[in-house]
């Protein structure tokens, strides 16, 4: 066992050993400048380090003194060390929040030389040149990307939908969830019934309330279940033919059930959302009247009405999820996280040179040693010294027994020869016998002595002669044998005085049992000389031998001797080199047995090794794992590792400064995820500074919202809606949406918020009018760009408006004239129907009224329209009264005076004049420019008559018109047929007229006056005129007219009149077309490279360049997205009318989102849009709603962004009188759209 | 019928004789090198149990500490009223518990054992506190240190054992001559 084949000293260690060693040296981390022949307790990870296809930020891999193991390798004759690895790798680019931070363990090998250090007789593990390949690394405990993919893909659906956010996309690659998609005039048809109707669709991703958090789950490792909550609401129902009516409005709940491929190629993920397969699933009503409606509506329709929306949300989610494409993330892999510690390990291990094991020349101690020769074996490293001719290191057995961790061998010669020396040091060499010893009264001559080790022993065998020992006259002769083991005390421990002796035991000694040893008497007697106490041959012996051995190995293996403090004789030795060069001391003590043999002596035992800074207290940094709050409330971040002598930092992440504090008690503002930053340092003399990381989950906090107090209103009043919300997280931006409870679209509201702390206070205003009386349940839900929602309702009671109604102006009538009575009325109360009744005032019999409207926005408008004759003259006080179906009334009179030609056929009388006689009710003129005689100019006839007894005559002179005229009251713009008869004087015929001045003058000269002449040569002939009535009153002039030149002779020309009648016709004015409501302008289907000027109008639209340049049509990729308006700088668009809202289509590819506003015609802002850029490159609409919307501005900032088309709904423009009566009659339904609701 | 021993006249009569048979039986030899009075006794002499304590006390201490110890242990008898033999633990034991020195059990035993030899003289006595708890201790300590002062017989049953060759001492030969002309026996290895 103790052959040590050559050599004088073979000390073997086991891996026990490495390991302490490398404990040691890891202890000793924090001791050096330089960190060489030392083992780190902590690596950084530096930042810019390529991991795969993302980048370190930062980071530490931790080694545990504790995970530190060393194994022997025979193979390489050197030993694999073995480091457990805490790491934590941020990352500078995670795909998603979460993966900022990497946790992970590993475990990394490196297999390295042991042998001796340059330039010396030391011996350690040899790092220098330690080629890459020889280092190791086993990531431990999983994938840290696949253990965590749940989350991840949770995360990034919770990004996608922030993407959609009103802020725009904060993560450009991430796909967009909208928040929102509106729809209008979709077709819905169940059965044979089929409708129009307007959509709201609204996704929610609200992480605070499960049901309407989007959920993430693998029901299989290839495929990803995506459960998107969604609000689909559907409202403006119109019904095509007999289809029934539906309850207006009405809303559902349901989950997008979205199941996609997930592919896990090397480095990646990809999410196939493009092949994604969407399925809807439990649909439920919304909650309140919507729900409640869509309960009824789907009643009413047998259940058709689910199975097409189900049909309808599949296809729009399918529409949507497919258009993300395929999903790409890096992520890293197991072997790039490997192959990045390794290389972090291999640089900082091969910088540190060697790790020392066995260091004799360290300590300054005796080392006498001529060669060190060492091997390493799989159960010990042998560390020969001294080898002599022959010697043989791979021959040496085992020295090591079980249960110690090294051993020393001292050679048997080289015992032997201390043995010589010690007897020969003594006076008991073979030279110096016989010797003669007294003890205790006794004599003894030694003749012979023999002392060398045995197995189990040394031993001392010899002779002597006691002289006198009976009777005081009988010598005893004897021989003996003694034999003293080696054995150390204390045993494996240090004494008192730090010394642990090499002690010999007397074999047999009678101190421990007199009976079992026989020593009594004589026998005590001899073995008192021999082998008994202090004084006795074998003691004496053996303590030198002690000695000499104790020195002997000192001297070969560099170590300390420990000298007995009251003898001063060396008893003690320390086991290894008490220095291990920059780790520290070794504190090695030994065990018993101490093995002799005749081959040699054995020396076991175990050691520590002890840092230089053993007191340091080692501390690592611990962060804590990860932390979760919420926005705005304080979380306290506690160091996990405290000490009296450590200092701690903490950088909470969210761009804080660092606190030097243990415990940092700290508010995050904002919901997302931080990296807590967390160092500790040990500030005793070889303390190490370390860092921990930790994510911090801070949950967003939903604001809180008041939409206001109830609310009492007339039906069609333009109401300003304020409601109010409050955000802990002050720097969060919000969405708005209110619904109005009636079957109008929802509005988004103008949104102004404060974003500064310690709250953001906001406010949404809306304005809206309600087309019917009623108590609407107004809702208002505030949402954060975080999904976070809240909502808040007030109820609004909308009163009944009667309608007003506006019977017109006066009217004249005629005996003969069927008058057609219109009444406009107007409702605010809009989607109110109405009955009218005339009453004429004649005493006849009221009618109801035919009554025509027209159901839009802001107000309702029609007309009741009856007609009547009055037979006779009269002034009558007529009164429509107009109902609507909530019982209001309203009503307005109108005077109508029944009026005919006075005295027509001259029947009625003429009075004398001073031009002769003139028929009552007309009145007379003559234009001349001198009588050329004294003959009556008017006359009454009863011979010349045409009917009855009298006509009225005329008597022109030269150059003279005589006759008689008469105003008739009139309605402007009717048209008057005038016809009088008139018989011309046959012998001496002259010029009858007839005239009539539509504007009602009396003037006969009148340019106004439509005259027709007669000249006819028979007896009474008729002569008409027809006029549009231009003012209150038209008037008849019948005239005898003997122009200039004409007969100049003296005399008269006689003409004679009767029977004049009137005929008046009311106009006709058939109803204007209505106004288009909605005009578009398309370029989307325009030919590619079609080129435009800075500015050009086309289909009503104005358009103008901000920069002044030509704009072009090109085609857009992809091609099925049709052709699009490149924008360049952006885009000035003017509308054919003010609208109401403006539906612009744009395709974004660009990096930035664009802004949209849309202004009114005094350049006030009445809307503003963004359209975030696209993912995927397809179209998006922006919508801006507001009154006397007349252009929008679109700012395209460069970037690659098209315009498709330009859709806008017109304010329908309402005369601020009344209308032109409208067509026949009969026509009682509503026409035109039929807007329920309308936003001011 | 055996030859018995009755002084030490006799002993020193038949020492030649002895110690030829002795040497004779290497086992003996070195039983007797334990208890020689227990070998003689094995050589079928009888010694007179009047003398055997003066006779063993001789042969260990020599004539001058046997008489030493012969007038002790009278002294001590007359102190204590009774005899007493010193170096047995139990009679001393019952002596200190009649003297009151000591009290009856329950309480510690006290060791009464006799001091024993080691290299260079008597070993401690565990009575050595007691010395002046009653006039018999001095003479008792006394009589103690002195028996102790050289190595003891051995019990019959260590001699036995020797002889026997159940012991293996490491004393492994012995013989013994009288230095006067006689010529020794010759040596019997084991």
């Amino acid at each position: 066992m103790a052959d040590t084949h050559g050599f004088d000293v073979v000390i073997a260690a086991t891996p026990s050993v490495l390991r302490k060693a490398l404990r040691g040296a890891w202890k000793s981390a924090g001791c050096g400048d330089t960190g060489t022949g030392a083992v780190p307790a902590y690596v950084p990870v530096p930042a810019g380090l390529d991991l795969g296809a993302l980048t370190t930020s930062g980071g530490q891999l931790e080694i545990p003194q504790q995970q530190l193991d060393a194994e022997l390798l025979p193979e390489i004759d050197g030993c694999r060390l073995v480091f457990g690895v805490l790491a934590q790798l941020t990352l500078a680019d995670p795909p998603v929040p979460s993966a900022r931070l990497l946790d992970l363990t590993a475990t990394v090998r490196v297999e390295v030389p042991i042998g001796l250090l340059p330039g010396s007789l030391d011996v350690g593990i040899r790092l220098d040149g330690l080629p890459r390949g020889a280092v190791d690394v086993e990531v431990t405990g999983g994938d840290p990307i696949a253990g965590k993919l749940d989350q991840f893909l949770a995360e990034y659906l919770h990004l996608a939908y922030c993407n959609g956010g009103p802020a725009g996309p904060v993560d450009l690659g991430v796909p967009t969830i909208p928040h929102e998609l509106d729809e209008s005039g979709q077709a819905l048809s169940f059965g044979g019934n089929a409708y129009t109707v307007d959509t709201h669709l609204e996704f929610y991703d609200d992480q605070g309330q499960p049901g309407y958090r989007i959920e993430v789950s693998r029901p299989d490792p290839g495929h990803v279940l995506i459960s998107l909550p969604s609000y689909l609401r559907m409202f403006d129902l119109i019904g095509d033919g007999p289809a029934p009516e539906l309850a207006d409005p009405m809303g559902v709940e349901a989950r997008l059930e979205i199941l996609a491929e997930l592919e896990a190629p090397p480095g990646a993920y990809t999410v196939r959302f493009d092949t994604a397969v969407v399925t809807v699933g439990s649909i439920t009503p919304a909650p309140g009247l919507e729900g409640t409606n869509y309960t009824m509506n789907n009643g009413s329709l047998f259940g058709l009405l689910e199975n097409t929306l189900r049909t309808r949300l599949g296809r729009q989610g399918a529409d949507l999820v497919q258009g993300f494409g395929p999903r790409t993330v890096p992520v890293p892999t197991t072997g790039q996280v490997a192959a990045l510690i390794g290389d972090l390990f291999h640089t900082d291990l091969a910088a540190r040179g060697q790790l020392a094991l066995w260091t004799p020349q360290a300590g300054g101690e005796r080392f006498e040693a001529r060669d060190v020769a060492t091997r390493a074996r799989a159960d010990a490293l042998l560390i020969a010294v001294n080898a002599a001719a022959g010697a043989d290191i791979g021959a040496i057995g085992t020295l090591v027994p079980a249960g110690r961790e090294f051993a020393i061998a001292l050679a048997g010669p080289v015992v032997r020869a201390g043995i010589e020396a010690a007897r020969a040091g003594n006076g008991w060499a073979g030279v110096d016998l016989p010797r003669r010893v007294e003890r205790d009264g006794s004599r003894a001559d030694v003749r012979e002595l023999d002392v060398e080790p045995v197995d189990g022993a040394i031993r001392m065998t010899g002779a002597l002669t006691v002289v006198d020992a009976i009777l005081g006259s009988i010598d005893v002769d004897a021989t003996f044998r003694a034999d003293a083991g080696l054995r150390w005390h204390p045993d494996g421990v240090l004494d008192a005085d730090g010394i642990q002796a090499m002690e010999y035991q007397v074999i047999g000694d009678p101190d421990v049992d007199p009976a079992e040893s026989g020593a009594f008497w004589l026998v005590a007697l001899i073995l008192a000389v021999v082998s008994w106490g202090a004084g006795s041959i074998l003691v004496g012996i053996v303590i030198v031998v002690v000695a000499a051995v104790v020195g002997g190995i000192a001297a070969s293996i560099g170590s300390s001797t420990r000298a007995d403090p009251v003898t001063g004789v060396v008893r003690g030795l320390a086991g290894w080199p008490p220095e291990l060069a920059r780790i520290g001391r070794v504190r090695a003590v030994f065990h018993n047995p101490i093995t002799i043999a005749a081959d040699g002596l054995v020396l076991s035992g175990t050691l520590e090794v002890l840092s230089s800074h053993a007191q340091t207290p080692v501390l690592a940094a611990r962060a804590g794992g990860s932390y979760t709050g919420t926005a705005g409330s304080a979380l306290t971040l506690t160091a996990g590792h405290t000490g009296p002598s450590a200092t701690y930092t903490w950088r909470p992440g969210d761009g804080s400064p660092v606190a030097a504090t243990r415990d940092l008690t700290h508010g995050y503002v904002a919901c997302g995820v931080y990296l807590a930053e967390h160092s500790l340092t040990v500030t005793e003399p070889g303390g190490a500074t370390s860092h921990s990381f930790a994510l911090v989950y801070v949950a967003n906090v939903p604001p809180t919202v008041d939409a206001g107090p109830d609310l009492v209103v007339d039906e069609g009043e333009l109401v300003t809606l304020v409601g109010r919300f409050s955000d802990p997280d002050w720097t969060d931006s919000h969405e708005t949406m209110w619904n109005f409870g009636d079957a109008s679209a929802t509005e988004p509201g103008t949104v102004v918020q404060t974003g500064r702390p310690p709250r953001s206070e906001g406010t949404s205003t809306v304005r809206h009018a309600w087309s019917d009386n009623g108590i609407y349940e107004v809702t208002l839900r505030v949402r954060d760009r975080n999904g976070g929602m809240a909502t808040d309702s007030r109820l609004v009671t909308v009163r009944n408006v009667a309608p007003t109604v506006d019977a017109g102006p006066d009217l004249f009538t005629y005996p003969s004239t069927v008058l057609t009575l219109t009444a406009n009325f107007s409702d605010p109360g809009w989607c109110d129907t109405h009955t009218a009744t005339w009453v004429f005032g004649d005493c006849s019999t009221p009618i109801p009224a035919v009554v025509t409207e027209v159901h839009q926005s802001p107000a309702s408008r029609g007309n009741a329209v009856a007609a009547h004759r009055y037979p006779d003259r009269g002034t009558f006080l007529a009164r429509c009264t107009v109902s609507d179906d909530d019982g209001g009334t309203g009503s307005d009179e109108v005077v109508i005076r029944a009026v005919d030609v006075v005295n027509r056929h001259f029947e009625d009388g003429f009075t004398q004049r001073g031009t002769g006689a003139v028929a009552i009710g007309w009145e007379s003129y003559l234009c001349a420019s001198a009588a050329t005689d004294t003959a009556p100019r008017h006359t009454a006839s009863n011979i010349v008559v045409h009917g009855g007894r009298r006509s009225q005559g005329l008597q022109a002179g030269a150059r003279e018109r005589v006759g008689v005229y008469q105003r008739i009251g009139a309605n402007p713009d009717w048209s008057y047929q005038l016809t009088a008869w008139y018989d011309l004087d046959q012998a001496r015929p002259g010029t009858a007229r007839l005239g009539v001045d539509p504007a009602g003058g009396v003037d006969p000269g009148a340019d106004s006056i439509v005259w027709s002449d007669g000249t006819a040569s028979e007896r009474w002939s008729p002569l008409t005129v027809r006029v549009a009535a231009r003012s209150a009153a038209i008037t008849v002039f019948l005239e005898a007219y003997r122009p200039d030149g004409r007969d100049p002779g003296p005399g008269v020309e006689r003409v004679w009149f009767d029977d004049v009648e009137l005929l008046a016709a009311q106009p006709y004015c058939p109803p204007a077309p209505p106004p288009p409501t909605e005009v578009t302008l398309d370029f989307g289907d325009r030919e590619r490279g079609t080129q435009f000027p800075p500015e050009w109008t086309e289909q009503g639209f104005g358009l103008r360049t901000p920069d002044g340049g030509g704009r072009a049509v090109v085609l857009l990729d992809p091609p099925a997205s049709g052709s699009g308006l490149r924008l360049g700088l952006g885009l000035v668009l003017r509308l054919p009318r003010p609208a109401d809202r403006v539906t612009v289509t744009l395709l974004n590819a660009g990096g930035r989102p664009l802004s949209l506003t849309a202004v009114d015609a005094a350049g006030n802002i009445r809307d503003r849009a963004q359209v975030p850029p696209a993912s995927p490159a397809l179209p998006a609409a922006a919508v801006l709603t507001g009154p006397g919307i007349v252009a929008v501005r679109i700012d395209g900032r460069g970037v690659e962004a098209f315009l498709v088309r330009c859709r806008a709904v017109l304010e329908t423009p309402v005369p601020p009188g009344p209308r032109p009566p409208p067509g026949p009659a009969g026509t009682s339904a509503a026409t035109g759209p039929t807007g329920r609701g309308w936003r001011g | 019928m055996a030859d018995q021993i009755t002084s030490w006249a006799d002993l020193q009569a038949r020492a030649a004789e002895i110690l030829a048979r002795v040497n004779a039986d290497a086992r003996l030899g070195r039983a007797a090198a334990a208890n020689p009075l227990l070998a003689i006794e094995r050589l079928d002499y009888t010694i007179d149990p009047e003398i055997r304590p003066a006779l063993a006390d001789q042969l260990r201490l020599g004539p001058g500490a046997a008489g030493h110890l012969a007038d002790l242990r009278r002294e001590v008898a007359v102190l204590a009223g009774r005899a007493v033999d010193p170096d047995d633990a139990e009679d001393v034991r019952r002596l200190l518990v009649e003297l009151g020195i000591v009290a009856v059990a329950p309480g510690p035993v006290l060791d009464t054992r006799p001091p024993r030899w080691r290299p260079g003289g008597a070993g401690p006595d565990p009575l050595r506190r007691l010395r002046d708890q009653h006039p018999v201790l001095p003479p008792l300590l006394d009589y103690r240190r002195i028996s102790a002062a050289r190595p003891r017989f051995a019990p019959e049953r260590t001699f036995v054992a020797l002889l026997d060759g159940e012991r293996t001492p490491a004393v492994t030969v012995v013989a013994a001559r009288l230095r006067r002309g006689t010529a020794p026996v010759p040596v019997a290895e084991l």
